[in-house]
């Protein structure tokens, strides 16, 4: 998994996703997270669309994302999911959590 | 637990500890000038070494250390006989002094001699004369780093065996074989479950339960991530399933009542992904609930495969998830088949993963290719071939198995004759003959072994070798396809007949191929080590008699009924 962090002028942000995130990402992700905090935006943007594959610990990572954009105060929303990454949000019905 | 507790709290005197240690430890000096064992003995002795011992030359320091090990040899390079080399390369020739440190002293302060001494084996170099500080703070640095060493290999060891302890209790907690043979007896089907841990704990579990006379209840679940906490949470929910047996015929129901009972108990983040299904063997009804676990297949009797409705918020996210009651059906001849994730997200050595059609297209495929009720067993066999190597994550497939109408679908007749081109005109027939068997199950497998022998290898000629190669690339249908449209191949056919009396069923099986050399196939002593003849193997255990003839195109078999 590779990530890059746009911030934008209105105090948003986006981040863009490559590769898979799976299990072994979970340190990278807590970084991200921090970066993030760092910001303190108040909307982001998760784009996966060049995002091949998800696992379900993957899941359980934008699950505490979700969590600290509550916490924080801040809107997360989940953008561009297609393929199987679409496919687990769908299944998982996580789709109507994160991309509501 | 209560080991990693105690370790837990030795850490603070942790570095005492090794104090002790490095003042109690057993040093040897080698020297053949008693001066300088003297010296470098007093010097140790003033550092606060107690335990110190002497050696003349090299011959002796290599008996020593034979008879009684040292923590720690102080070691002179030039001595008469045996040199410090030959002592550095001797020691470190044999495994159990491998690691022992070895402070080579020497008045000679070359380059080249340095390079020398540590392509010997030495650990470290201390000059000569002696320097009694720079001795003492480098035989200290030594013993630390041995003893440290030490107590981190005993844990990791200590480690590996609770790991792999808590892996077995794990697979305590799956159905035991008598409980699912009874299950089956009482359904009339037949139940293929299969569980590997991964290399690191994981978190899977699948269970199955009658409720009542006539129906089944069978689960699986997956809790996200892997490692300690989500094995522990796989022992959390089982206790808790236990709780709700009274739910256990609505699947929304049960699903919502785990739910609640775990969510409050879940790590952030940590979560189960689950697929619970009541059958009716009754009516072939099938109630069925999911929290986002893999689409579990029905199979038809024909290998059609239809998914299942599986999604749903999994188990442990939000407090109050709505579940729904889905309806299906799983009349007689057809499987139900539920899997974990990894044998969809497994990438193969080309980096590719199968991904879930890529899965159902493996698993149709699997399906031609012998009994149904041996489905999961030749499903993983070929998975393993394609994916090799350790698995990242939990592996279970499960799959039930419903029993044809054997009574409807027997031939009437006391013989007869068949003629099929096709794998699945090939299970029609097995399914017939194995009908007015004493044993159909057994009967059936046995008869598809021989049939698709007699197919790919008979009909279309392709050998051993080469099916083998294209298990691992993933061809074999096609070049199946391929090959009965070729003008060579087209016309080949299987012809079977069979004749019954009142106490045996003999079958021959002819195809029009060249056959094969079958007396090294047959013979029992390493049947089951040659994998070619694995098929012939387990179809010689499935009849009371086997024969090839002829050229090796023709086999014949003899099931007795009992008496």
């Amino acid at each position: 998994m590779e990530y890059r962090i746009e911030s934008r002028d209105d105090n948003t942000a986006k981040v863009v996703f490559s590769g898979d995130i799976t299990f072994s990402e979970n340190v990278a992700f807590r970084q991200l997270l921090k970066d993030l905090s760092a910001k303190n935006p108040k909307a982001c943007v998760f784009d996966l669309s060049n995002v091949s594959m998800v696992d379900s610990a993957g899941l359980g990572m934008f699950l505490i994302a979700r969590d600290q954009a509550e916490t924080g105060g801040w809107r997360l929303s989940v953008k561009g999911a297609s393929g199987h990454v679409a496919a687990m949000l769908k299944l998982t019905k996580l789709s109507d959590l994160l991309e509501g | 637990m209560t080991d990693i507790e105690k370790a837990g709290t030795k850490e603070p005197g942790r570095a005492a500890a090794v104090a002790d240690e490095v003042s109690a430890a057993k040093i040897l000096v080698v020297d053949d000038m008693p001066l300088m064992r003297a010296m470098i003995g007093t010097c140790l002795k003033r550092g606060g070494f107690t335990n110190i011992s002497f050696a003349e030359d090299g011959q002796e320091a290599l008996d020593r250390v034979a008879a009684d090990m040292p923590d720690l040899l102080v070691l002179d390079l030039n001595m008469p006989k045996v040199s410090g080399y030959d002592v550095c390369r001797a020691l470190r020739s044999k495994p159990e002094t491998l690691a022992l440190p070895i402070l080579v002293q020497s008045a000679s302060e070359t380059a080249e001699e340095r390079v020398e001494v540590f392509a010997a084996g030495a650990t470290d170099f201390v000059s000569k004369p002696i320097n009694q500080p720079e001795l003492l703070a480098r035989a200290r640095m030594h013993l630390e780093n041995k003893f440290l060493i030490n107590s981190l290999s005993n844990f990791h060891s200590r480690i590996q065996a609770e790991l792999t302890m808590a892996r077995e209790m794990q697979h305590s907690l799956l159905p035991a074989q008598d409980y699912v043979d009874e299950l089956e007896r009482q359904s009339g089907s037949t139940i293929e479950a299969f569980y590997k841990a991964s290399f690191e704990l994981g978190g899977d579990l699948w269970g199955c339960w009658p409720i009542g006379d006539q129906k089944m209840g069978v689960y699986v679940l997956d809790i996200s991530g892997h490692g300690v906490s989500a094995a522990l949470n796989t022992f959390r929910v089982h206790a808790t399933m236990a709780r709700f047996e009274a739910y256990r015929e609505d699947p929304a129901e049960f699903l919502t009542m785990l739910n609640s009972a775990l969510q409050p108990a879940f790590p952030l983040g940590q979560f189960a992904t689950m697929f619970y299904g009541v059958i009716d063997f009754s009516t072939g009804d099938m109630t069925y609930a999911g929290a986002g676990a893999p689409r579990p297949m029905v199979l038809d009797a024909n290998g059609g495969v239809r998914l299942l409705d599986s999604s749903g918020l999994p188990v442990g996210i939000i407090r109050a998830p709505k579940y729904e009651n889905r309806t299906d059906r799983l009349d007689e001849g057809e499987s139900l088949f539920c899997y974990s994730d990894v044998l969809t997200e497994a990438t193969g050595p080309d980096g590719d993963f199968l991904s879930e059609d890529g899965f159902v297209k493996f698993v149709s495929d699997c399906e031609l290719e012998g009994a149904r009720v041996t489905l999961v067993e030749r499903l993983l066999e070929q998975f393993y071939i394609r994916v090799p190597g350790a698995l990242p994550d939990d592996l279970t497939a499960v799959a039930i198995h419903r029993a044809p109408d054997y009574a409807a679908l027997g031939d009437d007749t006391s013989s007869g004759k068949y003629v099929f081109k096709t794998r699945r005109e090939a299970k029609k027939v097995a399914t017939r003959l194995a009908a007015i068997s004493h044993e159909p199950v057994g009967i059936a497998i046995g008869l598809m072994e021989l049939f698709v022998n007699a197919i790919e290898h008979g009909c279309l000629g392709i050998g051993h070798k080469e099916k083998g190669q294209l298990l691992e690339t993933g061809g074999l249908n096609d070049e199946i396809h391929r090959r009965r449209k070729l003008k060579e191949y087209a016309k080949n056919e299987v012809v079977v007949e069979f004749e019954r009396t009142d106490s045996t069923l003999e079958i021959v099986v002819r195809d029009p191929g060249k056959g094969f050399l079958y007396q090294e196939f047959l013979s029992d002593d390493e049947g089951h080590e040659k994998k070619h003849g694995r098929g012939i193997f387990m179809a010689k255990n499935c009849f009371d008699e086997l024969h090839y003839r002829g050229c090796g195109n023709e086999v014949r078999v003899l099931h007795r009924f009992p008496e």
